[in-house]
């Protein structure tokens, strides 16, 4: 059994309330964001009634709100909308890609299972930011270091939740060890399906769950539990594709490309070597047939 | 795609320089020591010439490398274990194995042991200064092995760095790592021959420009699998070829300076370069590498952008 803590996102009962999010930001004293664009009220983003847009190194939690209009050619009725909401942050990936990268040490992996970073340590090198396959971990240019969910590790060490979870008014979020959360997720689904709501899977590990799509433009697809670079433990149960979500289906570690591309970068160099000791030993061979030919008569 | 889904590491200029005056430090000891390999006597003065090239050009890449980071000091946390991250075991070198930079960190340190042997081996050849023991342990075969190898790690790391992370376009191919070495082994022999050219070393200046075609070559065949490799990510492909940011950086630098133009102008059937043709030349294909250091760096924008 893993001790890992971590926590179950239920986006079938977010309301896109962002309790969660708020909590983060006073817990973790996170500035707000650019203070200028908000000043001057551009800082919202102008499609959506989400107001912060994605994670960033000052927003270590962010609720999407991903909003289905079904309008047709002949007609833009937004009044039948669907809507889906989804707190997101770290995953705390178990092959965590950022950790894998970091040439510092500053990412690490707590006792608890999450990815922690050692601020003073982190040099922003900003190689953990392309490594990331969800793109979560952002650069902050007033600290020039790395910034992200850190899942609370200052309250998992003092013996309480995170400050999302405890915040969270629908119990979207839970926090708890990841084999409770999974065995929660599991019943959660199979609720949901005998309920009629077939679309519900699992986001981060395969629990054996499938089912169909029954509303917005992907009605009818087949949905099954995904798991992604070994598991996650903060995951999520979803209720339409992972792309709708903006989470990816196929989320990689970065080091899948280390061995071929250093064995392919090896025979190139090889190669080179050959043809560069090519020219001088050509060289020679055609100073040779010069020094062997006779002069021409006359 | 895990590009889809990422954020842009935001490296730009001062990495992208950092890296192609790496690369052309690189670039150059290997062309050096393919004369001291293959070359013969008359082909030393070049060799030397050319040793004085590398440390100055390692001693400039810190200085990007600081400005980006903004702290000089930042650098010891790439080399030493902080003991703020204990996590990383008890040894005091800083050393993840699975992290190309620290790969690069470590072959950058050592290289830059060669350049110093090179410079001062160049120094003493060139009567400035007069240390018996050099040429013994400068030419050392063993030695300069290594230091080609240090040297060739140098100048492919950073691609096989840009291919381990999710960014599109880096990450859609592993072939980066075998594109920059072939890019930095072309910009050292544009050096080599920009310097046989000055110097009127044309036996050598022969074997030279031969390198250079077949170097070419072998980047235009690798460049070839490349964009088709990135051929099943059609954005990616785009991002490189067709945007506004690279689309030109990379027909006109990268095919037309760094690979068209060695291998139009250098080829076995050309007839001799009058004096100066071939620096032009050397040139040309040092902007055109410049261009790929460009074009691959600002893909993965372009590709995000996209």
């Amino acid at each position: 059994m893993s001790e890992n803590r971590g926590m179950f996102v239920d986006t079938s009962v977010c309301t896109g309330c962002k309790a969660c999010q708020v909590a983060c930001k006073q817990w973790n004293d996170l500035e707000m964001e650019n203070e200028t664009a908000v000043r001057n009220h551009t800082a919202f983003i102008g499609d959506s009634y989400d107001n912060t847009g994605h994670l960033s190194s000052t927003n270590w939690r962010h609720v999407k709100f991903i909003e289905q209009m079904t309008p047709t050619a002949e007609s833009l009725d937004r009044s039948d909308p669907r809507w889906l909401m989804m707190s997101d942050s770290c995953k705390h990936c178990e092959q965590a890609g950022c950790l894998e990268v970091c040439p510092t040490g500053a990412l690490y992996r707590t006792q608890f299972g999450s990815v922690d970073i050692h601020q003073d340590v982190c040099i922003g090198c900003r190689y953990c930011v392309g490594a990331c396959p969800f793109g979560v971990i952002e650069f902050n240019h007033k600290t020039g270091r790395v910034n992200k969910c850190i899942l609370c590790q200052d309250r998992l060490e003092a013996d309480q939740g995170t400050a999302c979870a405890k915040a969270c008014p629908t119990a979207s979020l839970t926090f708890g060890k990841v084999d409770d959360l999974k065995a929660m997720a599991s019943s959660r689904v199979k609720a949901l399906h005998g309920r009629g709501q077939t679309d519900a899977y699992i986001y981060g590990w395969d629990l054996g769950n499938s089912g169909t799509i029954t509303q917005g433009p992907n009605k009818g697809t087949a949905v099954k539990d995904v798991e992604v670079v070994g598991g996650l433990n903060v995951f999520y149960l979803l209720l339409d594709k992972p792309e709708v979500y903006k989470l990816p289906a196929h989320a990689a570690l970065p080091q899948r490309n280390f061995a071929p591309s250093a064995g392919v970068a090896l025979i190139s160099a090889a190669v080179l070597g050959v043809t560069g000791l090519a020219a001088f030993r050509r060289r020679r061979i055609e100073e040779n047939a010069t020094a062997a030919t006779p002069p021409a008569a006359g | 795609m895990p590009g889809t889904y990422v954020l842009a590491p935001e490296w730009e200029w001062p990495i992208m320089m950092a890296l192609f005056i790496a690369g052309l430090a690189a670039g150059t000891y290997v062309a050096m020591g393919l004369i001291h390999f293959a070359g013969d006597r008359g082909d030393q003065a070049v060799a030397h010439r050319l040793g004085f090239i590398p440390l100055p050009l390692m001693a400039i890449v810190p200085l990007f490398l600081i400005f980006d980071l903004g702290q000089p000091g930042r650098f010891l946390n790439l080399v030493f274990r902080s003991p703020g991250a204990p996590e990383r075991g008890p040894s005091p070198i800083m050393f993840n194995v699975n992290s190309p930079m620290n790969w690069g960190t470590i072959a950058i340190l050592i290289f830059s042991g060669f350049a110093l042997l090179a410079f001062v081996d160049s120094l003493h050849h060139s009567g400035r200064v007069k240390l018996s023991w050099i040429e013994g342990v400068a030419h050392s075969v063993p030695l300069l092995v290594v230091g080609e190898i240090s040297a060739l790690v140098v100048s492919g790391y950073s691609g096989v760095l840009i291919n381990v992370t999710n960014q599109g376009v880096w990450s859609d191919t592993f072939l980066v790592g075998a594109l920059f070495i072939v890019f930095s082994e072309l910009s050292g022999l544009a050096v080599a021959a920009i310097v046989t050219d000055r110097m009127g070393a044309t036996r050598t200046a022969a074997a030279i420009r031969a390198a250079l075609f077949g170097a070419a070559v072998i980047g235009a065949i690798v460049l070839v699998i490349f964009l088709v490799s990135l051929a099943s990510d059609g954005t990616a492909l785009r991002a490189l070829v067709g945007s506004l940011l690279v689309g030109p950086a990379f027909w006109i630098g990268v095919v037309g300076a760094a690979l068209l133009v060695p291998l139009v102008l250098l080829g076995p059937r050309m007839r001799a370069l009058p004096s100066g043709r071939l620096t032009m030349i050397g040139v040309v294909v040092l902007l055109g590498v410049l261009a790929f250091r460009y074009a691959m760096f600002y893909s993965a924008i372009a590709y995000v952008q996209s």
